[in-house]
């Protein structure tokens, strides 16, 4: 991966990693509260990289297909928020939220929803987290859940976005007691809406 | 004591199912009562006698925020909270601006039975 080029500057690339880290501070603490123990969560890797270079990067990483969820956001700066797990760890991340006394019939009939609102206390902690940081409001749609390959997952419902389009990516990690569960957040946006977040970055640094 | 009624608006039904366990723990006797949207909320609050109200911000069709409008003047008395992940400034300010409590999802045991006694 490290052959792709940078498309943004080396500033704006940290800035982002430091507003994203605030965000996703509060995406631990909340995680840690659904599952009433303590969540190791990192993010290890933050890049800006084409819509079609992250579908290369997560279907190199995982080769599974996934399962998570999409909520489109707009205000300040817009686009899609997405969440993403291997499918076979959703359920053991849903079974750590809702407990072990329910069955695994009930628990596979309630994946969607479990997902959609895991993904909805995940992916709102760090957009509410980066709206208050900016001192501006982000709409949020309600969250869908989403499943299939990582290109299926990207282009539903983006049709019209150009594969060259950027992505913001995220590797996020939890380490939920013995599980290793992997995630990853991804914010789908377009240039204009990337111009828009580094205008905000730049008014909250004062270098504008 | 009268019957204790109890409204959870939420489009999510894991949220209402763990709502609904942690009050019925706490306080088996009372009445729950379910919605999916901020509409339906205020139809089935319609010639209810309620003590706790719970929505959610982010719901389909109508939003908490449109419901607590309509809600909070229909039950001066009741306890009313918007329980929701979108725990940005403005969504706690206009909860405050409803005359409104604000408790920040993920739900927990503890939250709840703090708010509901």
């Amino acid at each position: 991966m490290s052959a792709k080029k940078p498309i943004l500057d080396e500033f704006f690339i940290d800035a982002v990693a430091e507003v994203i880290n605030v965000g996703m501070g509060s995406a631990a603490a909340s995680l840690s509260e659904m599952v009433n123990e303590e969540v190791k969560l990192s993010v290890p890797g933050v890049e800006f990289v084409t819509r079609s270079d992250a579908e290369d990067i997560i279907g190199n990483r995982t080769k599974s297909n996934l399962s998570g969820v999409k909520q489109h956001f707009d205000g300040a700066f817009s686009g899609d928020a997405i969440l993403l797990f291997p499918e076979k760890q959703s359920l053991e991340l849903i079974r750590a939220v809702v407990g072990d006394d329910v069955t695994l019939d009930d628990l596979t009939e309630m994946e969607q929803d479990a997902m959609k609102e895991i993904g909805n206390v995940i992916l709102n902690a760090c957009l509410c987290g980066m709206a208050d940081m900016f001192g501006q409001q982000l709409r949020g749609e309600i969250p869908g859940y989403v499943k299939g390959t990582v290109k299926q997952i990207f282009t539903s419902e983006n049709k019209n976005m150009p594969e060259q389009d950027i992505v913001l990516l995220l590797k996020m990690d939890f380490a939920i007691e013995q599980k290793n569960i992997q995630g990853y957040v991804t914010f789908l946006m377009d240039m204009a809406s990337i111009d828009a977040l580094k205008n905000q970055i730049q008014i909250f640094m004062g270098v504008e | 004591m009268s019957q204790q009624n109890c409204l959870i608006a939420d489009d999510s039904r894991m949220s209402r199912m763990m709502l609904k366990k942690i009050i019925s723990t706490l306080h088996p006797d009372w009445q729950i009562i379910e919605a999916e949207n901020g509409e339906e909320a205020i139809n089935k609050a319609e010639g209810q006698d309620l003590h706790v109200i719970l929505l959610d911000f982010n719901m389909p069709v109508m939003d908490g925020g449109k419901a607590a409008e309509k809600i909070r003047p229909l039950f001066p008395e009741a306890k009313i909270a918007f329980l929701t992940a979108n725990v940005q400034e403005s969504i706690q300010l206009l909860a405050k601006k409803l005359q409104i409590d604000f408790i920040p999802k993920p739900i927990t045991e503890e939250k709840i039975k703090q708010y509901v006694g």
